[in-house]
């Protein structure tokens, strides 16, 4: 028996929300990254979902490129977020307000 | 009975989703995200893309979540923590692991979708879904934004290793 | 001789120009004045050779020798055509034999009058004199309206430059302003009196324009001609100082004499006579303008000479003086007389000039003084310019046989047989005064006794070899040139007035002209014994009154105070003129200014504080938060897809 499309796409769909919802709410900036690395994910299933919809397996290359990219980026995004704690003394994402105005 | 093994694994990975979302402790957000990782392999492969589950679990949840924990426990304190409902003190790496235990559990149990009749017969043919099938694509069809992925590595390489170097400013 | 080369007479004083003004730093050594009487000297040669080839040309069908060419296709929009060419008839000729030739020897007479001066003003000097002689000769050799008028405010420009020479003398450059300003407001009239030409009559072209005048399809109307020849006329009281335009050229005397000898005496005035001439055919077919003209004329002749009568510096009385005569230029063009008209202006260059160098040489010999009842008896000490001062003196009165005589007479002698007697006997009257001033003039300088300090007196030398040249030739001129246009009453042919006859022909034959043979040569003799009559009666009288010092016009003028007073002080036009017009006028130009000040610097102002405001709303969205960033992402993209999908 299969997994009809739908159920996947709802799926991904609550997946990505609760991404978003996640990176809205909280302050903590690893927080916030890991949030978008579930975005990613949800992403990732769609593509899935609907590559095994058309009868193709391209969809595994596609989600194993952007593992590949979350990957890469995550490294530098995390780089980045302990430059900014050495800087700052904090991980509250609203005081990194340099750029206001 | 795939149908039933996907419910479960959906289920599972929205709890770790909302782990994610309502954990007060960064270390109870990170462990969350793992077992939404581990519920997505899962889910791909009810979805028949084995391949891809095994790429999920070893790199996403075994290699970046890693990485993701080293910087919270790096920076972990009480300050730190932030607004969430979970009441402090739950347990949730435990939960997890409970909850991945009835992930294996899930997954051994059920049948996972064949491959066709007419893949197997033809053996210059891979399976769908399949390493094989994913190796020969990867290397010929997509060889060029493989040789672009090995570059973004790179870059992502040096980018960190120079970023995260101590400048002697506190 | 190919006519192309005459291009040169224009253009090599323009090259002069040029080498003075912006290239005299890069060639050292080189005389500015050496230059510039060099650039014209080859026009005044080129001049003479172009005036025998003209002598020597076949009449064409209207009896006109001419030599037309067109050197640049300048202009040519639909049917307006303005060409870059050249006209040379026997009227441009002789300006531009009297431009050339008096524009050398006061080029000559320059070096030695602005020797002490510094040899970088000296170049600015003489090159804007070189532009000046380019300009008048594009404005007397262009072929049509709008080559004219460029000559006509190249000269305006440079009458401009050269008043203000000494531009860090105040008066001097208001002076400057005067003049540019009061012709600027005559070339107004100029202009539209072109425009209006082109549009009755489709062609600027001198030829084709004349042509086109004689065609009776064209006639726009009596009223309409008038009005065109009066605009044009405004334009002429402009340039050539004629009521009520004429309160820049006293004023013009701020400026180096040879200046004032040049352009305020010989040339620049002369345009506006030159420009009445050459639109003869046009004058001629409409009575009222010539009335007009002839009006004019008489009443700047008499109403100038009055003011000189009474003025004491030397060069304001010649100034006056130059009003007058050209008051008499204006009658004859008016009465219809063209060629007596260009014979005053021909003769009056050669007396007019020598006199204001003859000024120029007195002031340079006494050191800036300018005052004549501060002088006296100079001509002990100056005798070689006392004598040419008396000869352009004799000649500015009409003393027979000197040149001011004949040509004088002929424009009365016009007057009268035109049958306009009331305009005769103010012409006549004139005369008179002009005898009178003019006797004034040289008594007061260089007769009776001197009223002068010693010890200036000592200092006084006669003026060097430079100055003294021209003034003798331009007094030998003065006393020959009357030989242009001697009568045919005395049984000679009028060699000037058979030169220019064939140009006029057209306007003579619109007024049915009388031939000056028509009329019986013992009523001219007749005539001119009068004028010869109240010359001398003006002579005897003022030197009755400024004979013996100064205690008898001293005594008059205690006596008539208050007529003293009025005419001592021009009738205070230049006051009237303060307060009628240019106080207003100033008036309206700060009220506009404080609403420019006000309105549109309000209204950029508006916009940069728009501008700001808006700024101030959109930074409310610069928190440098990033979640709220994120936030409104989320949102933008939520209202999007449902947009979309809707």
């Amino acid at each position: 028996m299969d997994v009809p499309l739908n159920h996947c796409l709802v799926l991904s769909a609550l997946l990505f929300g609760l991404g978003v919802a996640c990176f809205l709410y909280r302050r903590n900036v690893i927080v916030m990254f890991m949030s978008v690395e579930l975005m990613l994910n949800a992403v990732n299933l769609t593509i899935v979902a609907f590559a095994r919809h058309h009868g193709l397996d391209d969809g595994t290359i596609y989600a194993l490129l952007i593992i590949t990219v979350a990957a890469a980026e995550a490294a530098v995004g995390l780089a980045i977020v302990i430059s900014i704690f050495r800087l700052k003394g904090t991980l509250n994402a609203d005081e990194f307000d340099h750029m206001k105005g | 009975m795939v149908i039933i093994a996907f419910y479960i694994l959906a289920a599972l990975a929205l709890l770790g989703g909302v782990g994610l979302l309502l954990a007060r402790n960064p270390v109870a957000s990170a462990m969350s995200l793992v077992l939404t990782m581990l519920a997505l392999a899962g889910v791909y492969l009810t979805l028949g893309a084995e391949f891809l589950a095994a790429i999920q679990v070893l790199v996403y949840a075994g290699a970046i979540m890693v990485l993701f924990l080293y910087v919270v426990l790096l920076v972990n304190q009480e300050k730190f923590f932030d607004r969430g409902f979970m009441p402090a003190r739950l347990p949730v790496p435990f939960l997890v692991l409970i909850f991945t235990v009835i992930w294996a559990v899930v997954l051994s149990g059920v049948d996972l979708p064949a491959p066709s009749e007419a893949a197997v017969v033809a053996d210059e043919q891979a399976l769908p879904g399949s390493g094989t099938a994913a190796g020969l694509a990867l290397f010929t069809r997509y060889i060029f934004p493989f040789e672009a992925a090995s570059v973004i590595l790179l870059a992502a390489l040096i980018g960190a290793v120079v970023l995260s170097k101590k400048k002697g400013v506190k | 001789m190919n006519e192309y080369l005459y291009t040169l007479i224009p253009l090599v004083p323009l090259i002069g120009a040029a080498v003075n003004g912006l290239f005299w730093k890069r060639l050292h050594g080189v005389k500015p004045g050496l230059v510039a009487c060099a650039t014209v000297s080859v026009s005044f040669l080129l001049s003479v050779i172009a005036f025998f080839h003209l002598l020597g040309l076949e009449p064409d069908e209207h009896g006109v020798r001419a030599l037309q060419w067109t050197v640049y296709d300048w202009i040519e929009v639909g049917t307006f055509h303005a060409p870059f060419g050249f006209l040379l008839d026997p009227l441009s000729m002789t300006w531009v034999l009297i431009v050339t030739g008096v524009g050398l020897l006061i080029h000559i007479y320059s070096v030695g009058y602005m020797a002490h001066e510094e040899e970088y003003s000296r170049a600015r000097y003489f090159s804007y004199l070189n532009l000046f002689i380019f300009s008048m000769l594009m404005l007397v050799m262009g072929d049509n309206l709008l080559l004219l008028f460029l000559g006509w405010e190249g000269v305006g420009l440079c009458s401009y430059l050269l008043i203000s020479y000494f531009f860090d003398k105040e008066f001097c450059a208001a002076a400057g302003q005067k003049a540019f300003i009061v012709n600027r407001i005559g070339d107004v009239g100029f202009v539209l009196a072109t425009v209006w030409t082109f549009q009755a009559f489709g062609s600027i072209a001198f030829p084709e324009l004349f042509h086109n005048l004689e065609n009776p399809d064209l006639f726009p109307g009596t009223v309409a001609i008038t009005c065109i020849a009066l605009l044009f006329f405004t334009g002429a009281t402009g340039k050539s100082a004629q009521i009520p335009l004429y309160v820049w050229l006293p004023d013009a005397m701020a400026g180096p004499t040879p200046v004032s000898a040049l352009i305020h005496a010989a040339t620049m005035v002369t345009a506006g006579i030159y420009m009445v001439c050459r639109m003869s055919p046009l004058f001629a077919m409409s009575p009222v303008a010539l009335e007009v003209v002839a009006i004019v004329g008489c009443a700047t002749a008499l109403f100038a000479g009055i003011i000189g009568l009474l003025q004491r510096d030397i060069k304001k009385v010649l100034a006056y003086s130059t009003v007058s005569q050209l008051g008499y230029m204006f009658m004859a063009c008016g009465v219809g007389a063209f060629a007596a008209g260009a014979f005053h202006v021909t003769t009056h260059a050669f007396f007019k000039a020598l006199l204001f160098l003859g000024s120029g040489a007195v002031i340079h010999a006494l050191h800036g003084e300018q005052d004549i009842v501060k002088m006296g008896a100079l001509k002990k000490k100056l005798p070689g310019v006392f004598i040419v001062f008396a000869a352009g003196s004799l000649a500015l009165s009409g003393v027979i046989p000197f040149a001011g005589f004949f040509s004088k007479d002929e424009i009365l002698f016009s007057t009268f047989v035109n049958g306009d007697y009331i305009i005769w006997g103010f012409g006549v009257l004139a005369a008179g005064l002009t005898a009178f001033y003019t006797f004034r003039l040289v008594h007061l300088t260089f007769l009776g006794s001197s009223r002068m300090a010693p010890e200036k007196v000592a200092k006084i030398h006669p003026p060097p070899k430079s100055m003294s040249l021209p003034l003798w030739i331009l007094a030998g001129l003065s006393l020959v040139g009357g030989a242009l246009g001697i009568p045919a009453a005395f049984g000679v042919h009028n060699v000037m007035g058979d030169f220019l006859a064939p140009v006029f022909a057209s306007a003579h034959h619109q007024l049915g002209g009388h031939g000056h043979e028509a009329h019986s040569h013992s009523q001219e003799f007749l005539l001119m014994g009068i004028s010869l009559a109240v010359v001398f009666t003006g002579f005897i009288l003022a030197w009755r009154i400024y004979g013996r010092g100064m205690e008898r016009p001293a005594k008059l003028a205690r006596g008539y105070a208050a007529l003293h007073r009025i005419v001592a002080n021009k009738f205070y036009v230049d006051e009237a003129y303060a307060t009628l017009i240019i106080r207003p006028l100033k008036k309206a130009a700060n009220f506009f200014g404080r609403g420019d000040l006000i309105v549109i610097d309000g209204l950029v102002n508006f916009t940069g504080g728009t501008v700001n405001a808006l700024g101030i709303i959109v930074r409310i969205f610069h928190t440098g938060v990033v979640r709220s960033y994120a936030f409104w992402i989320v949102l933008g993209t939520v209202l999007a897809l449902w947009a979309m999908l809707t």
